[in-house]
C-alpha cells in the first residue's frame, strides 16, 4: 500500500472514536407522539429510558429498557475504547470488538430509522455514527484484518 | 504481534481499557437519568415586584411529565401522550408546526399588581420557546400584526387582537399592555431587577422541590399593593387572627408527579409563631395503635402548649372579641361555662391534658360511612386524665357505667339516659376515647396485628411525602371510596377511584419555613 494511503488509513482509524463520541451527544431520533418535535441524542435516550424505568413497570418492560439503555450506552464505551486504542494499541481485542460494535449498532439504528421515516437524511448523531462505523469498517477491511484474527492475536485467546 | 501486550503491560492496558469504559458508562448513566431541576429561565425576565408568578414545566420528556403520563394511564387514560397530540390536532393545530415551537422548557404568567379600584392588572406571558422565530410567526398568523415598533432596540409587534409580542433571545413575551412589555424588556437588559434575584423568591424556590409540573409564587404585598393592606379593617382582621405574617409574606406552591402519585408543596416565608409547637417535624407514634382499616387519621402534637402560647399573647384581643359577640365577659368565662356543662371547672382541663401527640381516627367496619367507629388517642398524664373523664361521666344524670377488660386493659363505657355511649381506656399511658367499638379495637390490637403504621398503603403514601411530617391527615382513599355510595362514582370516575390509594395533607415548620405539603398516591 502506498505511504499516502497508509497515512490516510491511520487518520481514518484515529477519527472513529472521537466521531462516535460526538455522535453520542448529537440527535439520533425524534420522539413519538407529543415528543415528535423533540430530538433525542444517545445521551438523552439513555436518560429518558432511565426516567421510564423509575416508573412501575413489568419485569419484561423493565428488562427491555435496561437492554436498550445498555446497548446505547455501549456506544459511548466503544467510542472511548476506540479513542484510547486506535493510536497505538490496535492489537488489543477491545479495539476490533468496540469498532465492530459501532458498525453493528449504526447499521441497526439506520435500519430502524429507515423503517420509521423512510429514505431521508438521518439526524446528525446517527449520520456521524454511521460515518464512524463506516470508517472503521473501511479501515479494517482495507488492511485485511478481521475481528477474529485480532482476538486470536491477544495473549490468552485461541 | 507486538510483545507489549503480553505480560504486565497487557494486563495494565486491559485494566485501563476496562476502567475507562466503566467510568464513561457510569458517568453517562448517572448524569443522564438524574432528575434535573426545572430551570425557571422565565423568572429572569419577570420584574422583581411581580405579585403573582405561575410557571409551567413544558419539557414533555422530563421525568415529571413522564411520571404524569404514567399516572394518567393508571387513572384510566389509554394513551395520554397520544391523546394530547390528537387533541391539539383535532382543534386544528399541527403539533410539530404550531405547538412544539412553544415548548422550550418553561412558560410563565406573571401579574405585577392588581388595582381593585380600576379593575386592572399588569402582567405578561413569557415562554422559553423551542423555536422563538416560529412562535412569533404563529402569533402574527393567529392574532394578526397591526404594527411593528421598537423599545430600547427590541422590536415588538402590536397584535391586532390586542396585546404586544416580542422576542427576547430564546424567549417570547406576550403582554396585554405596552408598559408590561417594556418592563420585561428593561429586566432582560438589566435595567430593572428580576424576580429571579429576589431573596424571598430564591429562598422559596430552593426550599421547594426543584422538579415540578407547575410552580406558583405569590407576594400579597406586591400583588395587592397598598389598596387592601392599608385598609384598617383588613389590617386589623389579619392582625387579630394572628395570621398576618403568614398571609402577607411571600409564599410559593409546586405541583409535581412522581412514580407513586401526584404531590404538592407550599411554603411561606412567614413564621408560624405561636402555632409552631404543633408544626414541629416528627413521626407519629400513635399510628401504630390505630387499626389498619382506618380510613381517616389525623395527628397533631403539643395542643396544650400551643393553646397556652396563643392565649397568653392574645388574651386581651380574644376577651374583647368574646365580649362584643357573645354574652360572656371573657374567654375564661366562656371556657368555665362550657366546662361546667360536662362536670368540669373549665374546658381548659381537657385542653391541658393534651401535652403530647393527639390523634383522631375513623373507620367503617360495616363498609358504610353511616356507621363509623371513631377514636381519639392522646399521650396524656394517665391519672390526671382518668380523674377528668370520671368527673365528666359522673356529671351526666342517670349515667350507667360498665367496665370491661379488653386485651388486658380496662375499658369504661358510660351511657347516658338516652343510651348514647362514650367509652375510654388507657393503654401505655395513652388515652383512648371514642365509640365503644373503636376503643375496643384499639385496646385489643395485638403487637403482631396489622396497624395503620404497618399498612402498606399508609407507608407508601408517607414515603412519597416531599417534606417531613408535622401536623397531618391521612385519608385511605380506597377505604373511603369503598365505604361511600357507589352510585356517586360512575363511569370513568369509578375507574379513577379504583386507582386512588392514599392522600396526606401536612403542615410542618421545617428550617424556619412553614410548608403545606401533600401527596396523592395512585396504584396500578
Amino acid at each position: 500500500m502506498a505511504a499516502g494511503w497508509r497515512r490516510g488509513l491511520e487518520l481514518t482509524r484515529l477519527g472513529v472514536g472521537p466521531l462516535a463520541l460526538a455522535a453520542f451527544f448529537l440527535p439520533w431520533a425524534h420522539g413519538p407522539g407529543p415528543l415528535s418535535a423533540t430530538e433525542f441524542s444517545g445521551y438523552r435516550l439513555v436518560g429518558y429510558a432511565g426516567r421510564l424505568q423509575a416508573l412501575d413497570l413489568s419485569i419484561g418492560e423493565g428488562a427491555a429498557l435496561w437492554l436498550a439503555r445498555l446497548l446505547i450506552l455501549a456506544v459511548a464505551v466503544a467510542a472511548t475504547w476506540q479513542t484510547l486504542l486506535a493510536p497505538r494499541h490496535r492489537s488489543h481485542p477491545a479495539y476490533p470488538l468496540s469498532g465492530w460494535y459501532l458498525v453493528a449498532l449504526a447499521a441497526i439504528a439506520l435500519g430502524i430509522g429507515l423503517a420509521r421515516a423512510g429514505l431521508v437524511v438521518p439526524p446528525p448523531g446517527l449520520l456521524l455514527l454511521a460515518i464512524a462505523g463506516g470508517l472503521f469498517a473501511v479501515g479494517e477491511l482495507w488492511s485485511g484484518r478481521r475481528a477474529p484474527t485480532a482476538l486470536a492475536e491477544f495473549p490468552g485467546a485461541g | 504481534m507486538p510483545s507489549v501486550f503480553r505480560g504486565a503491560s497487557g494486563v495494565i492496558l486491559t485494566a485501563l481499557v476496562v476502567v475507562a469504559g466503566a467510568a464513561a458508562g457510569a458517568v453517562i448513566l448517572f448524569t443522564s437519568s438524574r432528575a434535573s431541576d426545572v430551570n425557571l429561565t422565565t423568572a429572569s425576565l419577570v420584574p422583581a415586584d411581580a405579585g403573582l408568578y405561575f410557571a409551567l414545566n413544558t419539557d414533555l420528556s422530563s421525568g415529571q411529565w413522564v411520571a404524569a403520563f404514567k399516572l394518567a394511564e393508571k387513572l384510566g387514560a389509554e394513551d395520554p401522550e397520544g391523546e394530547l397530540k390528537d387533541g391539539a390536532e383535532d382543534a386544528g393545530f399541527d403539533w410539530e408546526d404550531d405547538i412544539a415551537p412553544f415548548l422550550g422548557g418553561n412558560a410563565a404568567v406573571y401579574v405585577r399588581g392588581v388595582d381593585l379600584e380600576d379593575v386592572s392588572a399588569q402582567g405578561a406571558v413569557i415562554l422559553r420557546a423551542k423555536d422563538p422565530g416560529r412562535v412569533m410567526e404563529i402569533l402574527e398568523e393567529q392574532a394578526g400584526s397591526l404594527d411593528e415598533d421598537e423599545y430600547n432596540g427590541v422590536e415588538f409587534t402590536v397584535l391586532e387582537m390586542g396585546g404586544f409580542a416580542a422576542r427576547l433571545g430564546d424567549h417570547v413575551v406576550i403582554a396585554l399592555d405596552e408598559a408590561s412589555l417594556e418592563a420585561v424588556i428593561d429586566v432582560s437588559q438589566g435595567k430593572a431587577p428580576a424576580l429571579a434575584g429576589v431573596e424571598e423568591f430564591k429562598k422559596l424556590r430552593d426550599e421547594l422541590t426543584g422538579n415540578f409540573l407547575a410552580f406558583v409564587y405569590v407576594s400579597a404585598n406586591d400583588l395587592l399593593g397598598d389598596f387592601l393592606l392599608d385598609d384598617p379593617v383588613v389590617k386589623a382582621a389579619l392582625d387579630e387572627s394572628g395570621t398576618g405574617d403568614l398571609v402577607l409574606r411571600p409564599a410559593a406552591w409546586v405541583i409535581g408527579a412522581k412514580k407513586g402519585g401526584f404531590e404538592f408543596q407550599a411554603a411561606s416565608i412567614g413564621e408560624s409563631g405561636n402555632v409552631s409547637p404543633m408544626l414541629q417535624p416528627r413521626e407519629s407514634r400513635l399510628a401504630a395503635m390505630i387499626p389498619a382499616d382506618a380510613a381517616l387519621f389525623f395527628t397533631t402534637t403539643n395542643i396544650a402548649q400551643t393553646w397556652s402560647a396563643v392565649v397568653a399573647e392574645s388574651r386581651a384581643a380574644i376577651d374583647d372579641a368574646i365580649r362584643e359577640n357573645t354574652d360572656y365577659r371573657s374567654l375564661d368565662d366562656a371556657l368555665r361555662d362550657a366546662g361546667e356543662q360536662i362536670g368540669l371547672e373549665s374546658i381548659e382541663e381537657v385542653i391541658e391534658l393534651l401535652t403530647g401527640e393527639t390523634a383522631v381516627a375513623a373507620w367503617f367496619p360495616e363498609g358504610v360511612t353511616s356507621s363509623p367507629e371513631a377514636v381519639l388517642v392522646a399521650e396524656v398524664d394517665e391519672s390526671r386524665a382518668r380523674g377528668v373523664l370520671e368527673r365528666v361521666l359522673a356529671s351526666k344524670p342517670g349515667v350507667r357505667i360498665e367496665k370491661r377488660n379488653v386485651g388486658g386493659f380496662e375499658m369504661t363505657i358510660g351511657r347516658d339516659e338516652e343510651g348514647e355511649p362514650l367509652a375510654f381506656g388507657f393503654r401505655d399511658s395513652r388515652l383512648v376515647m371514642g365509640t365503644p367499638g373503636g376503643v375496643e379495637a384499639v385496646l385489643a390490637l395485638g403487637s403482631g396485628d396489622p396497624s395503620l403504621a404497618t399498612l402498606e398503603r399508609y407507608r407508601a403514601t408517607v414515603e412519597q411525602m416531599p417534606s417531613a411530617l408535622g401536623t397531618y391527615a391521612f385519608v385511605n382513599l380506597a377505604a373511603m371510596l369503598r365505604a361511600g355510595n357507589d352510585e356517586v362514582i360512575p363511569g370513568i370516575i369509578e375507574e379513577a377511584g379504583a386507582a386512588l390509594e392514599g392522600l396526606i395533607i401536612n403542615v410542618v415548620d421545617e428550617r424556619g419555613v412553614v410548608r403545606l405539603s401533600g401527596v396523592l398516591t395512585i396504584e396500578e
